[in-house]
Formats: C-alpha cells, sequence, structure tokens
C-alpha cells in the first residue's frame, strides 16, 4: 500500500503528473532530475510502498542539499499558464514480482488524486529502432487521449503498432508497459513520451527528453542569456548546455577526479 | 503464479520470539526502549558482539524463507537467524526487566493496581534500555522493508541506528575508499531534531545511495517523521582494518551519545575493535585457505 507523507489534498482536478518509467538507460529518471534541478521544484511528499526497493540518499539538488531523498519523491511544479504538474521521482526499481502490482497502486493513487493527465517518460534499446529510426527524432509517444495531435505538431512519431504489440508481449511484466496497462484499466489519460537510448552516459538523451517534455507541458521559461554568455552552472558538476542545471548527484557519477599527482 | 509467490512473500512479516521474561515487559502490545540499534555489516555485529558482551538473547527475528537448524541452544554468529538484546543504555550490561517483577511482587497487592504499577514502571525501566538487534544474515533487498516494518511494529524506540556498510564499487564521493577508512551517515529530520548535540560525522556524499535494510530503516522513519540515522561504512576489502573498526566504534558512540546513551565508551571501544579486527582477518585468511 502507498504511504504518502504529507498527505496532499489535491485542490482540483486538472492537475497533471509527470514520472519516470524505470527502462534501460534510465533517461526518464535522468530527465526527471534535470526538470527538478533546473526548476529548483519543492518536495511536496515522500512517498512509501513495498513494491519498491528501499534506497535513500542526501543532497540529491542543490537546492535541497540538507534532505533524505527517498525511492519515490513528489515534487510540485508552478506553472505561470495551464494547470499545475506535480513532478514524481522514482529513484529505485521493483522488487521482484512486485511490478505489476505497483503500477496498480500507483495507478490507484493517480486516479484518487483525479489528475488530468498522466506524462510518462521512459526509454526503449536502442537497437529495436528500424533503419529509418536511426537517424532523425528520436522521440516517439504512445497516448490515450486527444493529445495525440499536439504529439504529431511537436514532430514526435507514435510508435508502431506492431512494435508495440510486440514490446507489451515479450515486456509486458516491465515498465512502461506495466504502468500503461494500469492506467488504461483505471481510464487515466496519459502520455507516454518513449526515446530510444543506448546504455551509458545517457545526459545528452536526458537532454534532449527534457526539452521533449517541456514543449509538451511548457515548463521553463526561455532563460535569458547570462552578459558573459556562459550559462549558470552550479560549481563543479557536469557542465551541460543551457537552459539545464545537472543536479548534484551527478558530479561524481564517474568518480572523483584522477589525482594531478599522477602527472 | 511465481510472480503473485513472488509477491507474497516479499510483503511477508518476519516471525519475532521474545524469551519469557522480555514479553512481560511489553506495554501496550510493544517493547519500549530507548535506542534500537540494527547492525547489518560483519564488522558491525562483531564490534557490537565484544563492546556489548550480554549472553542472553532477549528474542530472535525470523524470516520464514530462512533454513533453520535442529534447535537453537545458544545464540551463534553461524546461526541464519537475527538475535536481539536488552542492555541497559548507560552501562551496556545486560538488562533484566524482570528484576522489577521481583522488587514488587506482592500477593497482598490487588493485581490490577500491580498489573498497572508495573506496565508503568516497566515502561520507565524500558526507556533506560537499548536493545541490539544483530542481523547478521544476509538480507534480499525485497524483504528489508517488510522486515524493519516487522519488528518496528513490536518496538517502539526513540531513536534507531543502524550501522550497515556500502561496497566500495556503490560508492559516490570525492574521497578514495581503497586509500582510508570512510563511515558517513544519512538522518532523518527528526533525528536531526533530536540530537542534543552535533556530531562531527560527515553526511553521505550525494549521489551515493543506501540500499537494503538501512535505506528501510531511514524510509520508513522519515516517511513517519521519526527519528533514525544510518552510520555507513564504505568496504573496500574483504575484511576491514582495525583503523575503519575503530572509525566505527568511534562514530557509533557520538551517534549515541548525541542521543543520550552512553553503552559505547572510552577504552572498551578500543579493546572491541581490536577482538572484532582479530576475529574478522582470521575467518577471513581460513576462507582463503580452503579456496
Amino acid at each position: 500500500m502507498l504511504v504518502i507523507d504529507p498527505q496532499i489534498a489535491f485542490v482540483n482536478d486538472s492537475h497533471v503528473g509527470l514520472q519516470p518509467g524505470v527502462t534501460s538507460a534510465n533517461v526518464g529518471q535522468l530527465a526527471i532530475d534535470l526538470i527538478i534541478s533546473t526548476l529548483h521544484l519543492p518536495c511536496v511528499g515522500q512517498l512509501e510502498t513495498s513494491c519498491l526497493l528501499p534506497c535513500a540518499g542526501i543532497g540529491a539538488f542543490d537546492h535541497l542539499s540538507q534532505r533524505v531523498s527517498l525511492s519515490l519523491e513528489l515534487f510540485e511544479c508552478p506553472v505561470a499558464q495551464g494547470p499545475p504538474v506535480f513532478v514524481l521521482q522514482q529513484r529505485a526499481p521493483a522488487a521482484r514480482g512486485c511490478q505489476r502490482k505497483y503500477a496498480e497502486e500507483l495507478a490507484r493513487w493517480i486516479s484518487e488524486a483525479v489528475f488530468a493527465e498522466v506524462v510518462l517518460i521512459a526509454s526503449l534499446d536502442a537497437n529495436l529502432r528500424q533503419d529509418r529510426q536511426i537517424a532523425g527524432q528520436q522521440i516517439n509517444y504512445v497516448s490515450s487521449g486527444s493529445a495525440a495531435a499536439v504529439c504529431q505538431e511537436l514532430g514526435w512519431e507514435q510508435l508502431e503498432g506492431g512494435l508495440m504489440a510486440a514490446l507489451g508481449q515479450q515486456q509486458s511484466l516491465l515498465p512502461p508497459w506495466t504502468l500503461i496497462e494500469a492506467f488504461q484499466h483505471r481510464s487515466i489519460t496519459y502520455t507516454c513520451v518513449l526515446a530510444f537510448a543506448a546504455e551509458g552516459n545517457n545526459a545528452p538523451d536526458a537532454m534532449r527528453v527534457a526539452d521533449a517534455v517541456n514543449q509538451y507541458l511548457h515548463l521553463l521559461i526561455q532563460q535569458q542569456p547570462q552578459p558573459n554568455g556562459k550559462h549558470h552552472a552550479s560549481k563543479g558538476v557536469m557542465s551541460l548546455p543551457p537552459p539545464w542545471l545537472a543536479p548534484l548527484s551527478w558530479k561524481y557519477v564517474y568518480g572523483p577526479a584522477s589525482s594531478r599527482g599522477f602527472y | 503464479m511465481a510472480a503473485s509467490n513472488n509477491t507474497n512473500l516479499a510483503h511477508q512479516q518476519p516471525a519475532i520470539y521474545w524469551d519469557s521474561v522480555t514479553s512481560t515487559s511489553f506495554v501496550g502490545g510493544k517493547l519500549h526502549v530507548k535506542q534500537l540499534v540494527i547492525a547489518t555489516s560483519p564488522a558491525s555485529c562483531q564490534l557490537l558482539r565484544h563492546c556489548c558482551p550480554a549472553q542472553q538473547a532477549a528474542g530472535v527475528v525470523m524470516l520464514p524463507e530462512q533454513a533453520q537448524g535442529p534447535g537453537i541452544i545458544l545464540p551463534s554468529p553461524a546461526d541464519k537467524v537475527c538475535f536481539m538484546y536488552l542492555v541497559n543504555d548507560q552501562t551496556g550490561q545486560p538488562s533484566q526487566p524482570n528484576a522489577l517483577n521481583q522488587q514488587n511482587g506482592s500477593s497482598s497487592i490487588d493485581k490490577s493496581v500491580f498489573q498497572l504499577t508495573l506496565s508503568a514502571s516497566a515502561a520507565a525501566k524500558q526507556r533506560d534500555c537499548s536493545l541490539l538487534v544483530f542481523c547478521q544474515v544476509p538480507l534480499q533487498p525485497d524483504r528489508a522493508i517488510s522486515w524493519i516494518r516487522g519488528l518496528l511494529t513490536v518496538v517502539e524506540a526513540q531513536h534507531v541506528l543502524v550501522l550497515a556498510s556500502l561496497p566500495a564499487f556503490s560508492y559516490r564521493g570525492p574521497d578514495d575508499p581503497s586509500e582510508e577508512a570512510l563511515h558517513y551517515v544519512v538522518q532523518t529530520a527528526a533525528a536531526k531534531q533530536q540530537s542534543k548535540d552535533k556530531h562531527q560525522i560527515p553526511s553521505l556524499p550525494s549521489g551515493s545511495l543506501i540500499t537494503g535494510l538501512a535505506a528501510a530503516a531511514i524510509q520508513h522513519a522519515e516517511v513517519r517523521r521519526q527519528g533514525a540515522t544510518a552510520l555507513i561504512g564504505v568496504e573496500a576489502r574483504p575484511a576491514p582494518d582495525l583503523a575503519s573498526l575503530t572509525q566505527l566504534a568511534q562514530y557509533t558512540e557520538q551517534v549515541l551519545k548525541t542521543h543520550g546513551s552512553a553503552f559505547m565508551q572510552g577504552d572498551s571501544l578500543l579493546k572491541a575493535a581490536k577482538h572484532a579486527e582479530k576475529t574478522m582477518s582470521s575467518a577471513a585468511t581460513n576462507s582463503f585457505m580452503y579456496v
């Protein structure tokens, strides 16, 4: 059962949920990290479920450097125009045999919170691409509602029915398919943003997906260029092209710098 | 079928058995203690064992799937269950909750009053006790949450301290675990407010994540706004050296002191670290001899 602290009262039913699916290359989670870090989103709740493996750390983001980070956390994104967006960050995979149960628990909570729409970010193995997909736009989508038109305008391609059916069958117990199935079962309006990515340094993939989500949800106000032409970035943290700021937790992802004494 | 079996197993809480003495001390169905200290790494189990040589187990935590021997006669580090010991919070000596029964027992006292008085006094006495849990069995990560929930259903502590380890390959931080002993803390917000003085132990660097029982305890406490601290040692070799064990002992003492407990202190710490280092290095040597 999902336990959430504090109990959040969602005022109206027009808010939008944004969450990652834990998939290969972890692009969804990385993109969510970028969004939270860049927008300095406040954490409004922490969730606990026995379906996810437990994990804990400290100071995932610059603006939350003293806070304990858990497996599942909820952030609020105030949006200037449009409904508020709640961002769910998931840091741990589901426990053995609990993928479907977790998807059902999450779908039940989303249904009770009456989200108008859920945007799910996930990645697909780059080996699944067909020849014509190797170059160009790497963003595909699967949508339940009227968002298909918006996605088409943004230049995204709908995931082919054949590939979707094959993946839905082969990976039926893996996200994002478990989540999509649970959302469909509860008639939750969703849009799944899928990016082809290979395992490795997936920061560029995360930026690409974060850009796509930003175009869809209009999260960012365009950053004003700095007088010296450089974009502000946290000191010592991975430097990314604007407007994205890498979170503090990415600083040592490749280990500390080599000792100068070696040279 | 296999998936649903796994789901059921993941949610199954452990069986917890108490000895007859401890079970009479429960108040409101719970054992109330000052500190709950859970040792989950081999280094912390050995260290606590040498620091607080309590002989009589107060209870045992057992997961349903763990194999059992023919019978538990005397607790042993080789057993596949987790033993629990009650110690006096200030001296570290074994705690005897039944002593109170013997002091106040009288046939002329109305039993209901006796029980009420005993319960209130028992609660007061228990708050001077700390419960040490030796989780000497490696626990699957997906069992950690139900294990912690099961334990915290029957034990109420003012503060929970988990001693755990992090493999060096999972460590993300500025220091080199192969060059120096590294220990860090992860504290809930309530634990920071509870601690009377600040300790000098560094916080886990951003980017490193703890998993397993330590993470489950922190998660359980943080969501419920309770006090919990995880003291994490970065393991870079099969058996920790004396410097690492001494640092672990000193940091454990510091954390306990900031929460009002003093059962680990002074010269006993260094002796315990030396004993633990000797035990663990001989075990590591023996295992290599038979490869």
